[in-house]
């Protein structure tokens, strides 16, 4: 078998620009930053039994209700949440999402979470509505407890007679601590329970 | 600045002049400046899931106050915003340390991941041309006792 000098050099000269290329890897990597994935949050509503199912429609007045409520940080980074809870009626504002502006009802009770990049957090949240009463086509709630704490509210919403029912919802906003404005901002994700007060 | 981000939040339409107001304000202010500086800490290259638990702990009184106080419990609000401070304190003078830490093993990761490229590859590149080197000294040491072939299709 004949061995050319020629050929040897060729694979020799290859070998070591693989070679090279590998030990300045580590290096390159330093220097060469690769694009990071989609960055976003999550926020989600879970029913008593942590699925979709048996999520609270129907409303007793002082019957405590449970549902759960989670964040996920997808962001690349860690991230300093706040959760508000509001409640409204038919009339009241839905946050826009083609805006990204909130709701202008204001916070009941609000959560604080920090998750580093890729955790989840989950909390329960309780709620019971009270001083409900039904008059004339008028229904109204005095107050709501939202884990424990009473908060007045003074609420009225009409029959609405399309869909049976004196309708009210239970919003979840999350907003994002944006560090370089050193501002809490609206992250355009909201969860909304739509509630019916039943007598 | 924790004053204005209440009202960008819309928690509040009316200012938080009161006694209670002051302190949930600092206790705010406390607890976005520690996460800024656990923020600074993990771009340097920190792990900060110890800090991060710590201070959910303080955002979590935090919440607890403002519910309180949106609940018309002062008293406990004020109560719950104090005990923010200290935590919240805590945690940015050990995320200040931690991201001093970072910086220093940081830049000493760098300078030995440069190293390793600039040695392993010469080191390879030598080795490479011993090899080649004494292939070739080789070589011409067996061409005087060749002898030369004659392709008999083409002669």
């Amino acid at each position: 078998m004949k061995i050319r000098l020629k050929n040897v050099r060729t694979v020799l000269v290859t070998i070591g620009l693989i070679g090279v290329l590998l030990f300045a890897s580590p290096t390159i990597s330093l220097l060469v930053k690769t694009p990071s994935g989609l960055k976003f949050s999550e926020l989600y509503v879970l029913g008593p039994n942590h699925t979709f199912g048996n999520l609270p429609f129907n409303i007793v007045a002082d019957v405590n209700y449970s549902v759960y409520l989670g964040v996920v940080n997808q962001m690349g980074s860690s991230c300093y949440y706040r959760s508000y809870v509001k409640i409204g009626n038919e009339t009241g504002s839905l946050p826009n999402a083609t805006l990204g502006t909130p709701s202008s009802l204001p916070a009941l009770y609000e959560y604080n979470s920090l998750l580093v990049d890729g955790e989840t957090w989950e909390t329960p949240l309780t709620f019971e509505v009270n001083g409900l009463s039904f008059s004339g086509g008028i229904s109204s709630i005095a107050g709501v407890t939202i884990n424990g704490l009473e908060f007045p509210v003074n609420l009225t919403s009409a029959w609405d007679s399309k869909n049976s029912g004196y309708y009210y919802y239970l919003l979840v906003e999350l907003w994002l601590f944006n560090s370089e404005l050193d501002i809490p901002q609206y992250d355009n994700r909201y969860v909304s329970l739509f509630l019916n007060m039943t007598q | 600045m924790a004053f204005s981000s209440y009202l960008y939040g819309g928690h509040f339409a009316f200012a938080q002049t009161d006694q209670t107001g002051s302190k949930l304000q600092a206790a705010n202010s406390a607890v976005e400046q520690a996460f800024k500086a656990v923020l600074e800490a993990e771009k340097a290259g920190a792990n900060v899931t110890s800090l991060l638990v710590q201070l959910n702990v303080a955002a979590g009184d935090l919440a607890q106050a403002e519910n309180s106080y949106q609940a018309g419990d002062s008293n406990t609000a004020v109560v719950q915003a104090d005990s923010v401070l200290p935590i919240a304190q805590s945690v940015t003078n050990s995320a200040q340390g931690a991201q001093q830490d970072a910086l220093v093993s940081g830049q000493r990761t760098v300078w030995l991941t440069i190293a390793f490229s600039l040695i392993g590859a010469s080191e390879l590149v030598f080795a490479l041309f011993l090899v080649w080197r004494r292939f070739q000294r080789r070589y011409m040491e067996k061409i005087p006792g060749l002898k030369p072939e004659v392709d008999e299709n083409k002669a």
